[in-house]
């Protein structure tokens, strides 16, 4: 399986990025030989093996329920571009 | 000596002794940042006005933690409350974090006065720091040469002198590569050793924060003040923390240390083998025993990682979207297109790349194939180092397999800019601690070796390093700048 740039145009919807056309033609050269290099890990015999997906054996992680103190709304509203009466703002929904 | 050119140790002795104020050490750094940082560039923000302020409220305490009056600075991916925190990114220009992480409260409270914040390959993704949508940081051996990345402004910055110590990220080797690059100290701990939290995410599995230092002894001074377990860090290790201070000048005499035959092949330059090879017989001169071992699965390690840090990342920075913080495209029509357009305006081409990649690799197709495979090496490669573990307590290779390279020679070969990382990877694939040190020079430029521990065996590495370094002089000499 190899990179198009309708390929990478499908993993940019996904992905939510919009992308100008040379980029998706670069990118679909750029990431084709970098596949191939991931390919290598295809070849490995897993057979058996169960995946690793954290390293410590971690499990539930508990803590007092205690209440700390947290920015106010207008502290955490402070990095948007844009807001209206207390809340983050955004085009149209539906 | 001048205050800019002393360890965080010195610098601890001369203000409990009276011989230098928080203000003076605090103006020494400033005048010489302002004196290089034009050439090295390895700040993206400084905050001189609220460091001389801290420093002046420090001077009239008597009662201070062990960083009194200390300068340090951050990787910039790191939160400061009320001082910008970009990740070198388009993306985050303007972003002011509104709460400290908990490493850099950590510093805060212990007395450490924060400088500014240091340059980085953005989001954390590349190994030279060309890839920071800023500029580039220029590595203080030779201004021509990158000083490796992620956290090249951090070991840049050390490595002039520009700060006693920072503290930055490495989730694939972006803490050692570029401390070998730029002959500094680096350590890595072990994943869940020190806190996450605050620290903007690359990749969850593999991230971890640590120290950028002159020396070991400062390594392990700083640790002793950021290890430990964190409640807001689901991740962070409930083990004790030992002090890391009482692990130097301890013998090694009889540590058994392994060197993996795969970290030593074809790509590693010849006169870097040689450099380690010196270092093993230094070791051997000390006492410790030597003997080659094999991690098999390592040659793998590369690739696994690639997919896994691409997967992770591409989930991760689904959250960059531009409505709470960041670039923020005011025309779009519609939600859909706010949140690409300001993706698109906002990222750079690595982390669209990586991003692309990320999303490929999770499709329902491919998420056996690639992610789940690429999980399974992971735990081949964990149980490599285990195996290897059960009759060693370190295992030594070069930390990077040549010295700096120069400026734009690598950043349209993607592959081999990747490769950079291919000795440092395996450490964080196996969630591993490990130090880079100086162990040589080879045509001027520093070169670092890589001692990797047992899981939070952070002690065992600081008391191998620090002996090494007792018996050599790489980690005093310093580049010359041409400026006094």
């Amino acid at each position: 399986m190899g990179f198009s740039s309708q390929k990478v145009e499908q993993l940019a919807f996904f992905s939510s990025l919009s992308l100008t056309e040379e980029e998706k033609e670069r990118f679909a050269q750029e990431l084709n030989p970098f596949l191939k290099c991931v390919e290598q890990i295809r070849q490995v015999n897993t057979d058996n093996t169960q995946p690793l997906i954290h390293i410590l054996p971690n499990h539930n992680v508990f803590r007092p329920d205690e209440v700390i103190p947290s920015p106010g709304q207008e502290e955490m509203l402070k990095n948007a571009k844009v807001t209206a009466e207390g809340y983050y703002k955004v085009p149209r929904i539906m | 000596m001048s205050a800019y050119k002393l360890t965080v140790n010195q610098l601890i002795n001369k203000v409990n002794n009276k011989q230098l104020s928080p203000s003076e050490i605090v103006e020494s750094i400033l005048g010489r940042i302002e004196k290089v940082d034009g050439r090295i560039r390895a700040f993206i923000t400084l905050t001189g006005d609220s460091a001389r302020n801290q420093a002046k409220q420090a001077g009239n305490q008597t009662e201070a933690g062990v960083l009194k009056g200390i300068p340090y600075a951050l990787k910039d991916n790191i939160c400061t409350n009320a001082v910008r925190t970009t990740c070198a990114s388009k993306m985050l220009e303007d972003f002011i974090p509104n709460y400290d992480a908990r490493v850099a409260k950590k510093l805060k409270n212990a007395g450490g006065i924060l400088i500014g914040k240091l340059n980085m390959d953005e989001l954390a993704m590349g190994t030279s720091t060309e890839l920071s949508a800023f500029f580039p940081t220029y590595n203080p051996w030779d201004l021509t040469r990158v000083p490796g990345g992620s956290s090249g402004g951090a070991a840049a910055a050390v490595a002039a002198d520009e700060i006693p110590f920072a503290l930055a990220t490495d989730t694939g080797g972006s803490i050692r590569q570029p401390a070998s690059y730029c002959g500094v100290v680096g350590l890595k701990p072990t994943y869940g050793r020190v806190s996450r939290w605050g620290v903007a995410a690359l990749a969850s599995s593999l991230d971890q924060v640590g120290v950028l230092a002159k020396n070991v002894e400062d390594a392990a001074i700083i640790m002793n003040i950021i290890a430990g377990q964190d409640s807001l860090d689901s991740t962070s290790a409930d083990l004790p923390v030992p002090d890391y201070t009482s692990y130097l000048g301890t013998d090694i005499k009889g540590m058994k240390i392994g060197v993996p035959r795969q970290f030593f092949q074809k790509n590693v330059a010849s006169e870097v083998k040689a450099k380690i090879d010196q270092a093993l017989k230094k070791y051997e001169e000390l006492g410790a025993i030597i003997e080659e071992v094999s991690l098999p699965h390592s040659e793998h390690a590369l690739a696994a990682y690639y997919t896994i840090a691409s997967a992770e990342a591409s989930t991760n920075l689904a959250r960059l979207d531009g409505m709470r913080y960041g670039i923020n495209d005011l025309t779009a029509e519609n939600i859909e297109d706010m949140y690409t357009n300001n993706r698109g305006l906002g990222l750079g081409p690595e982390v669209k790349r990586r991003t692309l990649f990320g999303t490929f690799i999770l499709g329902s197709c491919n998420y056996e194939t690639y992610y789940l495979q690429a999980l399974k090496i992971r735990r081949l490669i964990q149980q490599d180092f285990e195996q290897v573990f059960q009759n060693f307590d370190l295992i030594i290779s070069p930390t990077t397999p040549t010295t700096a390279f120069k400026i734009g020679s690598q950043v349209h070969e993607l592959l081999d800019l990747y490769s950079n990382d291919m000795l440092t990877v395996p450490i964080n694939m196996a969630g591993l601690p490990a130090i880079s040190i100086p162990c040589g020079f080879i045509k001027g430029l520093p070169i670092g070796m890589q001692i990797i521990g047992k899981p939070f065996a952070e002690g065992s590495i600081i008391q191998a390093a620090y002996a090494f370094e007792q018996n050599t002089d790489y980690h005093t000499q310093k580049p010359v700048l041409g400026v006094k």
